[in-house]
């Protein structure tokens, strides 16, 4: 069950904000507006760092502002996903649009992660 | 004045139904942007719908990306960026994207295009690339041997929105 501050964080995206926020053992993780192999490797970076000094247990990747995305993207939550899988950590997916939830799940990433739906955060 | 306007735009659109465009550019990873953004900017006469649009943007990342880190893998180590060609053509309301390097080439292609399959599972590749580019174009011919380099061809028919 997410928490009242979660809930908040992803329900009011704004652009300019912090790419990478920690609230509660989440990483919250606000991908771009397209996420390519370039992107991916800084925002893969990016968030290592932070899950290696540790205090995060679960990772949110929030899509509110990605309209493209290709293959890489998938690479970089694959590889996050096992990143935290050691930690017992696991994998959020939310606000994303339903083109962006048919190129994750056409590479079977709904085994591995979860979607946050719009109802879970009302 | 409204009313001139429309009908040149009329005249524009019938007449202009053939094009075409060509671009080199260093194989470096933030090009890709680069690429598919030219390549939309590029089809935006046919009217192309928002999904479309996303439809390129995605399968050019995608062929340009494979150019940079599959056909010119260790180009970090070489004091010379490889180049990267890229030609787009309009045919009426089709568009034709071809991506071209000078790289290592394919050995096996039908093995390479094979969903998850990934020679740089290190670079947290996940295989998708080449389903992704027949997903979203109609037409995907890919021509390469090793050490001659890949050419990636990829059709799409825009449908496009209609005007009043």
């Amino acid at each position: 069950m997410l928490s009242f501050a979660i809930v908040q964080l992803l329900l009011n995206y704004k652009k300019g904000k912090k790419k990478m926020q920690i609230e509660d053992k989440y990483l919250v993780i606000r991908m771009p507006e397209e996420i390519d192999h370039h992107q991916a490797v800084l925002i893969r970076k990016q968030a290592d760092e932070k899950i290696v000094k540790g205090e995060i247990q679960d990772v949110i990747f929030d899509f509110s502002a990605t309209r493209v995305m290709d293959s890489s993207g998938i690479g970089m939550i694959m590889g996050r996903q096992r990143v935290v899988s050691n930690f017992g950590g696991h994998i959020y997916i939310a606000n994303a649009s339903s083109r962006i939830h048919d190129i994750l799940c056409a590479a079977g990433l709904q085994k591995i992660v979860s979607f946050i739906t719009a109802q879970e955060m009302n | 004045m409204m009313k001139t306007c429309t009908i040149s735009q009329e005249q524009e659109n019938t007449e202009r139904r053939k094009n075409h465009m060509e671009i080199r550019m260093p194989a470096y990873s933030y090009n890709e942007k680069l690429a598919r953004t030219i390549t939309a900017a590029f089809m935006l006469d046919m009217n192309p719908t928002v999904e479309e649009v996303a439809d390129v943007k995605t399968a050019v990342s995608e062929a340009v990306t494979n150019s940079i880190i599959h056909g010119y893998g260790a180009y970090e180590k070489k004091e010379e960026v490889p180049m990267i060609r890229m030609i787009c053509e309009q045919n009426d309301l089709e568009l034709t994207v071809i991506i071209e390097d000078e790289g290592c080439g394919i050995e096996d292609i039908a093995k390479a295009m094979e969903p998850l399959y990934t020679t740089r599972p290190d670079l947290e590749r996940s295989g998708m690339g080449f389903a992704f580019m027949e997903a979203f174009m109609n037409e995907i011919k890919v021509i390469s041997s090793p050490g001659e380099g890949t050419k990636v061809i990829m059709k799409k028919k825009i449908a496009g929105v209609l005007e009043d």
